[in-house]
């Protein structure tokens, strides 16, 4: 789908911050040490990172997490394990191709979770279609958050959206005592949200649905910043709020599936 | 008695000395500054304003003597009670209002530099703060909003938004009519202070 973009480009590689520092530390291990140390360091990293991904699915219920999770474990493993540069002794030669074998299937669900978007924080989406139809208007910029109108549900109902679009990554809940708040997430923000998402919440665009049926939007400051030009800030708040309405609808309809199918269909990046 | 007076009243009875000289000048026939102020000790300045005070609220009379020096004025109750009567309902804009207010198209002005913060439930504004000035000179002010105020601010139209009126704002934010004075008054102060514009 063609349409101008509004956000800025971002080439962030916060995602793969952790393999990164794993394999330039196993790297230093093999050059300074040796190649066995290397490749061992490089295990028990992605050993550990396998548990930080776990960390992150039990945060977000995302499969592609668990499935990333499953991978690093196994490529740890296939580096322990792999013939030839046996570092745990293995009695069984088949358990070294069962990983091998493990490994490549998990590689293929994992790559066809990542090309079929399933691994994306959908900020980015989420403000590019809120923006789609706006014109730019300057110096339209407050921070009071904005009365987007009313809706119909019921606290199930909501309760079972925000489960939806957590695990989708499209919105990460914070449920509170008469509503529930949802704030996207972009790509490069991940971490952010996942280490501290109190403080991350602060200063981020948030969408909340009360108990009563009423919707308020806030954008904030960093998030109006990152598009490129001054929009219409009235309108960008309404739509904000007219979109997760109209996903809310969905939902309740039981088709859900056409919030990320919409959200995809905007092809932005794998990785940003 | 207007708020003034009675403001002056208030304030001259809450002095720490203004139940002693009120016994004085129940007990004498009449007194004067000098007589007061050293039968209680007291600066004689301090008396003689109390005094005087009390004289223009007609509730001490006086009398200029001459014996052998420079004249003076004694002092006497012209009244055996004090009572404070203040007609409150004087201070209400509510006469001021009417269609034509209620018709005001506002909305927020751009770039105001304000700071609205939300209340704890996230529904209305607490309360508004405002910058003035410029450099050292800067100064911070910030207004606490009554709930019905901080409805009617949290629908007010943002700063590219179509110009609303007062009473189409206050449909939106569900607030009573018995309200539309305070409102009017946050209205008039926020234009004031430029954070809202009108028509």
């Amino acid at each position: 789908m063609y349409f101008a973009r509004k956000l800025k480009q971002d080439f962030s590689i916060t995602g793969f911050i952790p393999a990164i520092i794993c394999l330039s530390i196993g790297a230093l291990i093999w050059i300074f040490i040796d190649h066995k140390a290397g490749l061992l360091a490089v295990s028990v990293f992605f050993g550990l990172y396998a548990g930080f991904s776990i960390w992150i699915f039990i945060r977000t219920r995302n499969i592609s997490y668990l499935t990333a999770s499953l991978w690093q474990l196994l490529f740890g493993l296939y580096l322990a394990t792999r013939p030839g540069y046996l570092l745990i002794p293995v009695f069984n030669s088949k358990i070294t191709a069962l990983i091998t074998l493990f490994l490549l299937a998990s590689t293929v669900w994992l790559f066809f979770l990542v090309f079929t978007r399933r691994a994306k924080w959908k900020g980015r989406e989420i403000f590019e279609l809120a923006s789609m139809s706006i014109e730019p208007q300057p110096d339209g910029f407050t921070e009071r958050p904005h009365p987007s109108g009313r809706s119909e549900y019921t606290r199930n109902d909501l309760i079972g959206f925000a489960e939806f679009l957590r695990k989708h990554l499209v919105a990460m809940p914070y449920f509170e005592e008469n509503r529930v708040v949802f704030v996207p997430v972009k790509m490069e923000d991940e971490f952010g949200y996942l280490f501290n998402p109190e403080k991350f919440r602060q200063n981020r665009s948030w969408i909340a649905f009360d108990f009563q049926g009423n919707v308020t939007v806030n954008i904030s400051r960093i998030d109006y910043l990152d598009y490129k030009e001054e929009l219409s800030f009235d309108q960008l708040c309404d739509n904000l709020g007219k979109l997760f309405i109209e996903f809310l609808k969905y939902y309740r309809k039981g088709e859900a599936d056409r919030i990320v199918n919409k959200l995809n269909k905007l092809g932005l990046g794998l990785t940003y | 008695m207007d708020f003034k007076e009675a403001a002056k009243l208030g304030s001259c009875l809450s002095k720490d000395y203004a139940e002693d000289l009120f016994r004085l000048l129940a007990t004498y026939e009449s007194i004067s500054a000098s007589e007061a102020a050293s039968r209680l000790d007291l600066h004689i300045k301090t008396v003689q304003d109390f005094l005087e005070d009390m004289y223009n609220l007609k509730i001490l009379d006086r009398e200029e003597v001459y014996e052998g020096k420079r004249p003076y004025f004694r002092y006497w109750l012209k009244t055996n009670q004090i009572t404070m009567s203040i007609d409150l309902t004087t201070f209400s804009q509510g006469e001021e209002v009417n269609d034509i207010r209620l018709k005001l198209k506002i909305r927020e002005k751009r770039n105001a530099g304000v700071k609205f913060t939300t209340s704890r439930s996230n529904d209305y504004i607490s309360s508004v703060t405002i910058w003035m000035g410029e450099g050292r000179n800067r100064t911070e002010r910030k207004i606490n909003l009554s709930i019905p105020q901080g409805r009617f601010l949290f629908h007010l139209p943002f700063p590219n938004a179509d110009y609303l009126n007062i009473k189409e704002i206050m449909r939106k934010a569900q607030t009573d009519s018995t309200n539309i004075p305070e409102i009017i008054d946050i209205v008039n102060v926020l234009t004031e202070f430029g954070v809202i514009e009108t028509t």
